[in-house]
């Protein structure tokens, strides 16, 4: 083939490749098929079947069938790919491709066939070998997040301490591909209860990928959060805060609200112990708009955040504002998938004792006798209690005894004695009948 | 072309930002998800206008920060070495400092010359000061709280490289 004509071909070739992603990108998904299809056709035929841009094409077409959730056809074009780089000898450039296969078969749920594909990599590079130092790292560290992923983390610790291993013994060390190996050996270490070493390593790790300089990435985010939990757990509140901080602005920037929104909620227990209530409502009025983004309202994942709310708003007895958190929670429970009758229960509850306190007394009654109608003997003792605390308001004090009474009666039934409601009852008990 | 107040003014409406207007400045705030101002607010005060006739629009959020003046000098540098780690990673906003009152604030020009300010540009301008607080909200409070200057990169990468060799060295002597 004449050098013009190659250059010409080549040109083709991109011009293909380039309209295929153009279509991919307008969503023309058919479209972007046949000019991916006809790209492969055409290096075959004008550059080789063993060339650098047939290789080329069998990787954008796996990434466009990996898009397309369709496995056979990812597989296929990827071990076409494979062949063509054993066909070269490159070690490297093999085992490069041997991660992507194993890669497709973690994200089908074969994690047999990707095990085996990584152990295949692994076997493949030389520890010695300095060109195939990096490839070796990188096969590891994804090895290890896949053992992670499995919750194999036992199993995943050797193998990332290998990737470390070699990270130390390199002529300079590669601290990129050390921190994200750091990091993935924290979340092993996390999950197997050493959170002492997690916190060695990450403490140095997180710095480096948490750089402004860095791209952010789910692992990043993660084990921020996971450190800046950590330091909240052992009451290091102020560097729990400067984490999540951290945390707060890489969710911020991943657009993914699921995380955003839990260490939202995590930053605003720990605003808490700061005492700075005033911020830890901010952040939860933020992490419920950010969940509401993904979830419906009755997901628990809602649910939850809006009791951490709660949590705050009723022991400052900010009850009218509590109230409209609450009637939006119970509201939610009326959705036909929503089946935790105890949630509802409580939520029902809930309100009924702060609409008690807003003396909005048969809105009151309403709410706890509904939840009355699904409760069992053990959880109905709450709501029979707020029923004695709305007579006991509404100054009627012999209905009041008469269901303090029969709520204290379950309570030491099922709870051990000095529980605090029993205790509040049986002080109330003693005031209505003094 | 250049601009002036009115058309900034009209290009905010424009784009349904809030706003004062107050003699020769247009006063905005944004809310930010880390950055808190000397009250604890998740807002970032800004003051829009035209300067050199029209030829450059400023926009400012003034008193991001306050280091009174009369600190210890170790603290004065580890935020001035802040402040020149920030700019010297920003493209277009800086940090500035008047040493005389201790006002820290960030500053965005746009020169327009005799070009027409558009709504991109200037909404560009505007968001991009939040996101700049946003993002240095943590260096800046540790070295105006600590006196811990920001590292760079290069300085991160060092720590944790001598960190994971001496773990290694650990490890094999085990």
């Amino acid at each position: 083939m004449s050098k013009s004509s190659k250059e010409h071909h080549l040109a083709e070739f991109k011009d293909r490749l380039a309209c295929a992603q153009k279509h991919r990108d307008t969503n023309e998904m058919e479209l972007a098929r046949a000019e991916y299809v006809q790209a492969l056709t055409f290096a075959e035929k004008h550059l080789g079947p063993y060339s650098p841009e047939v290789d080329q094409a069998c990787y954008r077409l796996a990434n466009f069938y990996a898009a397309l959730r369709e496995p056979r056809e990812e597989l296929a074009v990827l071990e076409r790919r494979l062949r063509i780089r054993q066909g070269n000898g490159d070690v490297t450039e093999i085992v490069d491709a041997l991660q992507d296969i194993a890669l497709c078969h973690a994200s089908y749920d074969r994690p047999t066939e990707a095990e085996e594909v990584y152990q295949e990599a692994i076997a493949l590079c030389e520890e010695t070998d300095e060109k195939h130092q990096p490839v070796l790292r990188a096969t590891l560290l994804y090895f290890g997040d896949f053992l992670n992923e499995q919750d194999r983390h036992a199993n995943a610790v050797p193998v990332l301490e290998r990737g470390l291993r070699l990270c130390a013994r390199s002529k300079s060390y590669p601290s990129i591909s050390g921190s994200r190996l750091a990091a993935n050996l924290a979340v092993a270490l996390f999950a197997l209860k050493r959170p002492a070493e997690a916190v060695a390593l990450l403490e140095q790790a997180l710095p480096v990928l948490a750089h402004r300089s860095q791209p952010t990435t789910t692992i990043t985010r993660r084990m921020l959060y996971a450190l800046a939990t950590e330091y909240r757990k052992q009451k290091r509140y102020a560097d729990a805060e400067r984490w999540y901080g951290e945390a707060i602005y890489h969710a911020s920037l991943s657009n993914s609200s699921r995380d955003n929104a839990f260490i939202l909620d995590a930053a605003a227990d720990n605003d808490l112990k700061l005492g700075r209530a005033e911020r830890a409502e901010r952040r939860l009025q933020k992490a419920i708009k950010q969940i509401l983004r993904i979830r419906d309202a009755h997901h628990e994942d809602v649910l939850g955040i809006r009791q951490s709310l709660l949590n705050l708003l009723i022991p400052a007895e900010r009850y009218a504002e509590a109230e409209t958190v609450l009637t939006e929670m119970v509201q939610a429970t009326d959705h036909p998938d929503f089946s935790d009758d105890r949630g509802r229960e409580r939520f029902l509850n809930n309100l009924g004792f702060v609409q008690v306190h807003l003396e909005e007394f048969p809105k009151a009654e309403a709410n706890i006798r509904r939840g009355l109608e699904t409760a069992d003997e053990e959880n109905s003792a709450y709501l029979i209690k707020n029923l004695g605390l709305m007579f006991q308001k509404k100054g009627y004090t012999a209905e009041a005894i008469c269901e303090y009474e029969k709520a204290l009666t379950i309570f030491e039934k099922h709870f051990e004695p000095d529980h605090k409601v029993a205790v509040f009852i049986r002080e109330a008990l003693k005031e209505l009948k003094g | 072309m250049s601009t002036t107040l009115d058309e900034i003014c009209s290009l905010l409406d424009s784009a349904k930002i809030r706003y004062g207007r107050r003699e020769d400045r247009i006063r905005t705030g944004f809310e930010t998800d880390l950055y808190e101002d000397h009250e604890g607010d998740n807002c970032l005060h800004m003051a829009i206008w035209p300067e050199d006739d029209g030829e450059t629009l400023r926009v400012q959020a003034y008193g991001t920060y306050l280091l009174p003046p009369a600190q210890f000098p170790e603290k004065l540098a580890a935020v001035q070495r802040t402040l020149n780690q920030i700019n010297w990673e920003t493209k277009t906003a800086h940090f500035e400092m008047d040493i005389q009152d201790g006002e820290i604030r960030i500053s965005v020009d746009i020169p327009l010359e005799d070009a027409k300010l558009t709504e991109r540009q200037l909404m560009r301008a505007v968001k991009m000061l939040p996101d700049l607080a946003d993002r240095c909200h943590s260096a800046m409070r540790q070295a105006l709280d600590d006196g811990i200057p920001l590292a760079t990169h290069e300085e991160l990468c060092l720590r944790f490289d001598t960190f994971m060799i001496e773990r290694d060295k650990g490890l094999g002597e085990r």
